[in-house]
């Protein structure tokens, strides 16, 4: 008898073939055999009428902290998700001294906009030093899979010290990193992350951020003996530095016989010739030999603001600008002036800005007991009774100019443009940053979006392909094995979905974070089950009270 | 042709970050151009340090102000001592 049997469903098996109808079973955290199942389950599911493919893997994450008070990386386990891989842009939690705690937790809460308190030890017990020390952490309480990296900013933290964010690296430092990163490969790691982009708590540049080419040339051949992954945030935002970049990466792939990703490359109708620019360098270099992997995201890039900080969003509208660029008494004084305020409306365009600003949703907007979060200015306004501008103005004086509002899809959010990047051969989808960025965008659901928009409303991705991207491309990428195909033999990660209806939710506020940290979440839609190692792990009646989720490498 | 690489066009973007962005467009001296995107506080620093109140506006205006802009400089330096 078979642990559990799944029937009938649409199999979706991640190699992007042609999916069809059939069952599928499990045994010992395996799957046992995929098509006409003829063996009873001890537990049997109906899956007409619904897709069932491997566990999705989401290479691009920071749930390095939060998998330590929450294994399962919520909400990603209920979108499918049943490997992340934690300990990208050269940050992760281990090695880590304990005297170098406060450096790096400084680097977390600056990336990950977490609070103090969820990493001064209330949380969780700091009971490691080592990475493999961090790993045996994680193991306790893990409902989904890892696959972690080891940050390159943390090996030089252990090695250089105070000196990591301040100086290249003599020769016996470097090979002391290199000897490091060995032993944390040997322990687990999938490995090394690095960046030339990020800071710390006190925006200085991170240690990476300070090794020479040489000293990464080191790390890379370290890697090469283990035929394991190296990620590099670029320069992402000049396109120029981020083909010197893939030079770069290509190089150290052909060296050192790696792959190499890096993240993120994404779209924007204002810079349109930045993603074929980059992509033409990384054609150029896949033909030399080379593997170095471009991670998009699949969803549209948010932007948002208040009036108590002086944006950009109000670049394009002097008198608006001119005025919310004031000092915060003057620009109180302005805003609380009727006749200031009606030449503001007058301003913002046609119908009281409606085409400016009737689409931005509110967000964050403390006390918020008209349940106004989550509604668009414009659906505000017309219950008041006035323009959308006068709304943006009255809402934010109401609650002392700290309400939020965000302005959806300005960027990466052209589905021509990205639907046919995103299916490209070349192109690793990723790039979601899960647990990151915390405070001011949801970075979950990217998968339902892939489907949503890509496979069922523009049709640039059949089915069977994003799903493939997501598993076998992913777990190849990485060298995960036995991960990513619904086959015999392979760990029985799967997941349940209708693929009419698969969709990430609207963002939400939700309180959560240790310390009563607020983030933003999205809640799936569609996906029906989540099993990892071939037990539920979520479903509709919500998570299972399970510690099945391994360290994968 | 310029005597050095000028502004000629600032776009607002969208950035990775969640917050707004400008893609500043500067000419070189011999004739090519590229974009330099820089964050929200930079942005608004090169506003500031152009003295001038709308995108459009920044065309015209020397690299070095979005140097100055990008290094958070103290913005009292003199217009004439950044080419403008």
């Amino acid at each position: 008898m078979y642990d559990t049997v799944i029937r009938n469903g649409l199999i979706v098996d991640g190699s992007g073939l042609p999916a069809f109808k059939g069952d599928l079973a499990m045994v010992a955290g395996r799957i046992a055999a995929v098509g006409a199942v003829r063996g009873t389950g001890a537990v049997e599911l109906d899956a007409k009428g619904r897709a069932v493919a491997p566990g999705f893997i989401d290479p691009h994450t920071h749930f390095d902290a939060q998998l330590l008070w929450d294994g399962a990386a919520r909400p990603a386990l209920e979108h499918g998700i049943t490997t992340v891989v934690p300990g990208n842009c050269s940050l992760s939690l281990a090695p880590l001294r304990r005297s170098d705690r406060e450096a790096l937790c400084g680097m977390f809460r600056q990336i990950e906009e977490l609070p103090k308190e969820s990493l001064d030890g209330s949380a969780f017990s700091w009971t490691w030093e080592s990475f493999d020390g961090y790993l045996d952490a994680l193991r306790r309480s893990l409902r989904i899979n890892v696959a972690p990296l080891v940050g390159h900013s943390v090996i030089r933290l252990w090695v250089m010290g105070a000196a990591a964010n301040q100086r290249a690296a003599t020769a016996e430092e470097q090979t002391a990193m290199q000897a490091l990163l060995r032993s944390c490969l040997e322990a687990g790691a999938v490995g090394l992350s690095t960046s030339y982009v990020d800071v710390d708590a006190n925006l200085h540049p991170v240690p990476s951020r300070f090794a020479h080419s040489d000293e990464l040339d080191g790390l890379a051949g370290v890697l090469g003996e283990f035929g394991r992954v190296l990620q590099v945030v670029p320069e992402f935002y000049n396109t120029d530095i981020t083909i010197a970049r893939v030079d770069q990466l290509a190089e150290l792939s052909l060296r050192h016989n790696i792959t190499t990703t890096f993240s993120p490359l994404f779209d924007s109708a204002n810079t349109p010739d930045n993603v074929s620019r980059v992509m033409a360098r990384v054609r150029e270099q896949v033909r030399r030999g080379a593997r170095v992997w471009p991670q998009v995201q699949t969803r549209p890039i948010d932007i948002s603001f208040s009036l108590d900080l002086p944006s950009l969003f109000f670049a394009g509208n002097p008198p608006w600008f001119n005025a919310l660029r004031l000092a915060r008494p003057e620009r109180l004084r302005l805003l609380k002036d009727p006749a200031h305020q009606a030449r503001l409306v007058a301003a913002a365009g046609a119908n009281g800005g409606d085409g400016w600003l009737g689409g931005l949703i509110v967000r964050q907007l403390p006390g918020d007991n008209e349940g106004l979060e989550g509604r668009t200015l414009r659906e505000i306004a017309r219950e008041r009774g006035q323009s959308a501008a006068a709304a943006l103005i009255d809402l934010s004086l109401e609650h002392d100019l700290k309400v939020h509002f965000l302005a959806a899809d300005r960027g990466h959010e052209v589905p021509d443009r990205v639907g046919p990047l995103l299916a490209d051969p070349l192109v690793h989808i990723g790039a979601s940053d899960g647990g990151a960025h915390i405070c001011s965008f949801s970075t979950y659901g990217d998968t339902g979006y892939l489907f949503s928009k890509f496979v069922r409303e523009t049709g640039q991705l059949t089915l069977e392909q994003a799903v493939k991207k997501i598993t076998l491309d992913t777990a190849s990428i990485w060298g995960l094995s036995n991960r990513g195909l619904l086959r015999a033999g392979y760990a029985a990660d799967v997941v349940v979905f209708d693929p009419d209806s698969i969709d990430r939710g609207p963002e939400r506020a939700v309180n959560d974070v240790p310390g009563g940290g607020m983030r933003y979440v999205r809640d799936s839609v569609g996906v029906e089950a989540v099993y990892v190692n071939g037990t539920l792990a979520w479903d509709r009646s919500g998570y299972q009270d399970t510690s099945v989720g391994e360290i994968v490498t | 042709m310029s005597a050095e690489p000028r502004i000629v066009a600032a776009l607002p973007g969208a950035g990775h970050d969640g917050l707004p962005e400008l893609i500043v467009r500067i000419r070189f001296e011999n004739g090519a151009e590229r974009d330099v995107i820089i964050d929200n506080d930079a942005g608004l620093r090169l506003l500031a340090g152009c003295g001038v109140d709308r995108l459009e506006a920044l065309a015209g205006h020397s690299w070095r102000q979005v140097r100055q802009a990008l290094l958070n400089l103290d913005a009292t330096v003199s217009a004439a001592s950044l080419g403008d």
